[in-house]
């Protein structure tokens, strides 16, 4: 994030002048999301070559639906997280076979994820669903965390953790259940 | 939390949570997407995962991106010209106020070839739209090459402006689905299907998609089209193993009546 004068124009103005075709604010809300947006993609998306095609997705599709972003239904970040998490994951659906090397521990791997919280950036609600997270049992935590960081499908996360898909499923609607009632709260 | 949220207790509440998760299988992702334009609270679920997740988006270390990466995009957007013109027929749709018609498509198509091509990947497939119509019984016709065509079809817009990749014409008195694919592209070696989702029903195949084609579907099967969503799937060449689709849903729409 740069700490230019221009950090502080809202999210939601930037996207409404690149609603109306402004390419200059367009630059503006590049600068300021994507390093953000490229750590997403990243993550979900291991290969750099690919993830920078998958950036310029994004972009384009920032570019071509900044007119249909409502500020009422969702904030500005989280509507250009869903932009990325989708095009990364469409990215990486049906290729990923090559990554469920079934020789693999998959508990190894498990804990060679980093944590997402160890970043050091702050946010009013990150406090609520890291202790929310905390309450959730770890094979859940591990899941949701893994679907939601590395795109994997209930289908890997059985793979990896050994277990069949019905039960990955049923961790993630307890693992959402729990997350829904301590956020609720 | 809104009030309206609070009725998605249990199954729903958790298949908006996975939805948005990415986990649900494709055929289960496609009858989810085919509920979401029919069910605002439902939509508003989907909405409420995605902003309660998002802290885990953003706390994801930023990494910054190659310096020239905003020129090539730039340099992407330069260079499909007709993207402006695009969008003025996707906004038009979504007005239902000016026409666009079959030929107008075409020559966006034709257009947008370029930018396509150099794209590539199933992230500019995903971007694409459907456009779908539902003509009422027993005004099946061709299409005349002067008729305003927001006489004849709807374009339903979804992610912002841009060409519709299906027209999807379904006439329920015969049965008769004439599709047409202005814009659908597959990725290499890959098919495209396209599914009908009617309440409740799982996905039904209604064929691979190409440049154009006429198929018959079972008058009970016409009928339950009214409302129902369109999915297009990416699949193995000649269609889905399964009879379900198994590849990522690139193409939604809704069919509408006309």
């Amino acid at each position: 994030m740069r700490h230019s004068p221009e950090s502080e124009e809202p999210l939601e103005a930037l996207l409404a002048a690149v609603a109306g075709e402004d390419r200059a604010a367009y630059r503006r809300l590049y600068e300021r999301t994507s390093a953000k947006l490229f750590g997403v993609v990243l993550r979900i998306v291991k290969d750099r070559g690919m993830a920078e095609e998958v950036l310029q997705e994004v972009y384009l599709g920032i570019w071509r639906g900044a007119s249909s972003y409502a500020a009422e239904k969702a904030r500005p970040m989280t509507w250009m997280i869903t932009i990325a998490r989708n095009r990364a994951i469409d990215a990486v659906r049906g290729r990923r076979e090559v990554l469920l090397d079934p020789g693999e521990d998959g508990e190894d791997r498990i804990a060679a994820i980093p944590d997402p919280f160890d970043a050091a950036a702050t946010f009013a609600d990150r406090d609520a669903l890291t202790r929310c997270l905390d309450l959730l049992e770890e094979a859940h935590r591990h899941c949701i965390l893994l679907a939601y960081c590395e795109g994997w499908s209930r289908e890997e996360l059985a793979a990896r953790t050994g277990k069949n898909v019905n039960t990955i499923k049923t961790w993630l609607h307890r693992g959402l259940a729990t997350l829904r009632g301590c956020l609720s709260s | 939390m809104s009030a309206g949220t609070d009725m998605f207790e249990g199954e729903d509440d958790a298949l908006a949570g996975e939805y948005v998760l990415g986990t649900l299988p494709p055929a289960e992702r496609v009858a989810f997407e085919a509920r979401l334009p029919r069910e605002p609270a439902l939509a508003r679920a989907v909405a409420d995962w995605q902003e309660r997740l998002a802290p885990l988006a953003e706390a994801v270390d930023p990494v910054e991106p190659p310096a020239d990466l905003l020129a090539r995009i730039e340099a992407r957007l330069e260079g499909r010209a007709a993207g402006s013109v695009a969008t003025a027929a996707g906004a038009a749709g979504e007005r239902g106020g000016d026409v666009v018609s079959l030929d107008e498509v075409r020559r966006l198509r034709r257009s947008l070839a370029g930018w396509r091509l150099a794209a590539g990947g199933l992230g500019v497939l995903a971007a694409a739209l459907v456009a779908v119509a539902i003509l009422a019984p027993g005004t099946f016709a061709p299409l005349p090459p002067d008729e305003p065509a927001a006489e004849r079809y709807v374009a339903v817009v979804d992610r912002g402006g841009e060409l519709p990749a299906l027209i999807v014409q379904v006439d329920v008195a015969s049965g008769l689905v004439r599709v047409r694919a202005p814009a659908a592209e597959a990725p290499p070696e890959q098919a495209l299907e396209l599914w009908l989702v009617a309440d409740g029903d799982a996905p039904r195949s209604l064929g691979l998609v190409e440049d154009a084609s006429d198929i018959r579907i079972e008058p009970a099967v016409a009928r339950s089209a009214p409302g129902a969503t369109l999915a297009v799937s990416v699949e193995p060449p000649g269609g889905s193993p399964t009879g379900a689709p198994t590849g990522p849903v690139v193409y939604t729409g809704v069919l509408i009546p006309q």
